[in-house]
Formats: structure tokens, sequence, C-alpha cells
């Protein structure tokens, strides 16, 4: 029995063991570094990481692969195959965590968190260790040191912080338009 | 015959990867895109921490030098969703979904809104400018439709 992928032949039937063809994935290895990688059904999911090594010069070993949503880092265990989610975005990061410092007011804290979390986490965190208050939880977002821009909740820290290890953020009330009609 | 750029520009948005991307994770869906209109769906937290999703209508006429109009829409009723419908949630969930003269979204980014007490000049990083992509909109309503995840999460760890 045989199913498409992309136009080419996949094995889907109980007797084989073998896939062949191609899927497409999105990865993100960057802030703005989007792209599509076609991968071959069959093949470790951290051959992703072979690809994108070279434009950091560095090796697949040193770069961890996570995937949007996941709580830990993909291994070469996990192999890409039919069932395999690979619609879902992939990150590329360096290995190692990241010193995130809040800053609030005339306060400040710090947490060492994981590359592949998310700035919702660090929110999160935020909020309780600022002791804010739950009604007025809903209207602070996290910002860059001295910056306006409010950061997406799902952006991962580690495309933040890039090739530091370090990452100061400001817990800011998201604005709110003027007025009404 | 010569196609309106803004078709294509709107077409390239939807196949970006940051758009891709929401769609792949749930937080948001297209409905239908007949340009210029497109109705989609954002996914929600409401503030006793249920999910749910929302409803809007964007119109992207000359996309995307002029900003996009978007009002939350009830796709079933083809109608603007009555206000007692409407998201539940702190200040900033209010006033973004506020019933108001032109009724759109209100936020910065918005066509109507932007121009409505110079809030685009006010916040010009919540403003809209041509280089901005479609999933910029979507970020920013999931981001305040969700914004009672926040308060929950203190909830959850008292």
């Amino acid at each position: 029995m045989t199913d498409s992928v992309d136009g080419q032949d996949v094995c889907t039937g109980d007797g084989c063991t073998q896939a062949h063809g191609k899927v497409a994935i999105p990865v993100k290895s960057d802030i703005g570094s989007d792209r599509v990688v076609e991968m071959e059904l069959g093949s470790p999911v951290t051959d992703i990481l072979g690809l994108i090594a070279p434009e950091h010069g560095c090796i697949a070993d040193e770069l961890v692969l996570a995937r949007e949503g996941a709580d830990e880092p993909l291994t070469s265990a996990i192999v890409i195959d039919q069932e395999y989610p690979h619609q879902l975005r992939h990150h590329v990061h360096r290995p190692g965590e990241v010193s995130v410092t809040v800053f609030y007011q005339a306060d400040q804290n710090c947490r060492v968190f994981k590359r592949f979390e998310a700035v919702k986490d660090i929110l999160i965190w935020a909020i309780q260790v600022f002791e804010l208050d739950a009604a007025l939880a809903t209207e602070f977002e996290l910002a860059r040191r001295g910056q306006k821009e409010e950061l997406p909740g799902f952006e991962h820290i580690g495309h933040l912080a890039g090739k530091d290890c370090e990452l100061a953020l400001d817990l800011v009330r998201g604005d709110i338009a003027n007025g009404s009609g | 015959m010569i196609q309106d750029p803004s078709v294509a520009r709107v077409a390239a948005d939807l196949e970006e990867g940051n758009f891709l991307n929401g769609c792949a994770v749930s937080r948001w869906r297209i409905v239908s895109f007949a340009f210029p209109t497109l109705d989609f769906m954002v996914s929600s937290t409401e503030p006793d921490g249920t999910a749910s999703e929302y409803g809007f209508r964007a119109e992207l006429s000359r996309f995307p030098a002029q900003p996009p109009m978007v009002r939350i829409w009830d796709h079933e009723q083809n109608i603007p969703l009555p206000q007692d419908r409407r998201p539940k949630g702190g200040q900033r969930v209010q006033t973004s979904f506020q019933c108001w003269g032109s009724d759109t979204v209100y936020r910065p980014w918005d066509r109507l809104t932007g121009s409505h007490n110079s809030n685009a000049a006010r916040y010009p990083h919540l403003a809209w400018h041509p280089h901005r992509r479609l999933a910029f909109v979507f970020e920013d309503l999931h981001a305040i439709l969700n914004s009672n995840a926040h308060a929950q999460s203190l909830r959850t760890s008292a």
C-alpha cells in the first residue's frame, strides 16, 4: 500500500519498514530566519541540525533541536515517519541556558530558562515573582530592556538571546489604544 | 488583465512562516478568503481559564499600503459580534473589543483605530506599516485574547 507525500510514493502498509519520500518541515534558527527544509522519511529528525550547523559555523552536535510547544529537545531516536507532526515549526538553538533578568519599576529578578522555553513562560514567572495582583496580571507583557515593542508570548528565549547567555527584559503594561468613539 | 498586487501580497502573507505556524498549533485558523475579505478565528482564554475562540472579518483592499480593517465577527449570523458576547477580561481586552463608532478592533494597527485619536502616531510600535506581515495582526489579537491566562496562572499557583 502506498500513499503520496509531496508527489512521491510513501510506503504505508503493515509490511513496510522503510518509508520513501520527503516531507517539508518549517525550521527557525534565529529571529527572522524561517525556512522550510525537506527531510527524507525514515531519517532521524535531528538530521535537520546537519543542514543548519554550517550556517552557524559549528557542527550538528553543538546545536539543539526543539519542536514548537514541546517541553524537551528532540533526540536522534525520533524518526520522521508518516505520523510525525512535520507541519509544526522546529527551532534550532545553541546549547546551554539563558539567564533572564526582568526589570519592573525599581525591582529586578533573575532566573535561568531553557532556550526552548517561551516568553510566556518568563511572563508567568515574572507576574508571580513580582507579586502582581491577579486583576492587573492580564495587562502586562514583556519587552526587551529599554524598548517598547511587546514580545510575542510564543517566541523562544533562545532566539531572543541569540549567541548570548543573558537576556534583559522589562515587565511593562501592554499599551491600550486611546479612547473610544 | 492586470491583477491587483494586493491579492498576491495577501496570499504570500498567508503562506508566510509565522502565519502557517500559528495555524499549525491552532492559535488561529482561516474560515474563508475571498479578496478583499478574510474571515478567521483566533483562539482565546476566558477569565475562568477555559479555551474558546472568536471570529473576525478583515477587509484588505490596497493591502499592505492601507492598513487592514478588522471587525470582531459572528460568522454564522454574518454580523458584528453583539456586545454581550464579546471577550471578557482586563482593560486591554475590553478596550480592544469595545463597541465604538466604527466598531473595528480598537488597536493602533487597525485602519480606522489608527487614525482615531492619533493612535497610530501615539503607538508606532503597534501601528501598521507596509513592511508588516498579516501575522502581526494575528499575533496581537492572540496575545490580547489570551491575556486572561496570565491571571489564571496566579490562581493555579496559589
